[in-house]
């Protein structure tokens, strides 16, 4: 069971959070395999990132337009949250502000800030592009994702090295008892020049769960292997 | 006007970063906007850059940008009357 410690005028207190929560589903995308709880697709990868990515949009047989304009980062974010998302209808189940979303990466949006970069080098070649540098910023997926989900919580982006599951798992139990979301979007989201890695997971609140679903750091991450 | 619009679709994809679509994803005569390449406002500064840089030619009335930019045919129709 996860411990919580608040600090408040220099006291702390610490106990033991209430976990009624659990992995209620999950999407994972890696190079040529798109992977859900009941589902798991493969596709051809022939170190073409952007052919692999058209694909797995087609498949989903979404007209989306704006996923075209969207940098490698947030389409791998948007896809992902597409699979998990696409027959669990949110918006009928709960209310905008009561989902949150927390995500992370090591990369930040280092690969679009390189572009962007490129350019802005050249003074005689001066273009900066909208399309580019609005992208600039590695929360704009959630963005990307809560406009197409109508999602409205409470959104927080973690740049970490590595994907510290016992960490976000406190984070994401402690965000669902002490606010007044009830649902949680927890992912990590990477991509920098051809290597990527994105997984989403949905958490929320039951009462009735086997052990192995419940929300923890081991349960997430034995869904990583 | 057939290699007009080729080199337009090609210009299009390169200054709005639609790096992973094909010339034959765009139709020729589907809206720019909203549906179709679901384009915005800043899509549209783009495309204004685009005609100075690329045509010469300067878009004065904000006001005509709607039909101009409809589709690749009327951005091509525009082209060949101003040129």
């Amino acid at each position: 069971m996860p411990l919580f410690c608040l600090k408040r005028n220099g006291k702390s207190k610490c106990g033991i959070m209430d976990n009624k929560y659990i992995i209620s589903d999950y999407s994972i995308i890696g190079k040529g395999v798109v992977k859900t709880d009941r589902e798991r697709f493969e596709f051809p990868y022939e170190d073409d990132d952007g052919k692999f990515f058209k694909n797995i949009y087609k498949r989903l047989e979404i007209d989306y337009p704006k996923f075209y304009k969207m940098d490698r980062l947030s389409k791998l974010a948007f896809l992902t949250a597409e699979y998990l998302l696409k027959d669990k209808n949110l918006p009928e189940k709960y209310a905008p502000d009561e989902v949150a979303m927390i995500f992370s990466n090591s990369n930040s949006s280092l690969d679009t800030d390189i572009k962007h970069n490129n350019s802005i080098l050249r003074k005689d070649k001066y273009f900066p592009k909208p399309a580019v540098f609005v992208y600039t910023l590695p929360n704009i997926l959630m963005g990307e994702i809560s406009i197409r989900h109508i999602i409205r919580g409470e959104n927080t982006f973690f740049i970490t090295e590595k994907f510290d599951t016992v960490f976000f798992a406190d984070y994401v139990i402690n965000l669902l008892n002490k606010t007044k979301h009830k649902a949680c979007l927890l992912g990590r989201a990477d991509y920098m020049e051809g290597e990527f890695e994105s997984v989403l997971f949905l958490i929320e609140q039951s009462n009735n769960a086997p052990k192995e679903r419940l929300m923890t750091g081991d349960n997430l991450m034995r869904l990583l292997d | 006007m057939e290699d007009l619009i080729k080199k337009l679709k090609e210009e299009i994809l390169e200054v709005l970063n639609l790096e992973d679509m094909d010339i034959e994803d765009i139709e020729t005569e589907a809206p720019l906007f909203n549906e179709g390449l679901g384009l915005d406002s800043i899509d549209a500064l783009e495309l204004i850059v685009l005609m100075e840089r690329e045509y010469g030619i300067k878009i004065d009335d904000p006001k005509k940008g709607k039909d101009i930019f409809y589709s690749v045919k009327t951005m091509a129709d525009f082209i060949t009357e101003n040129q």
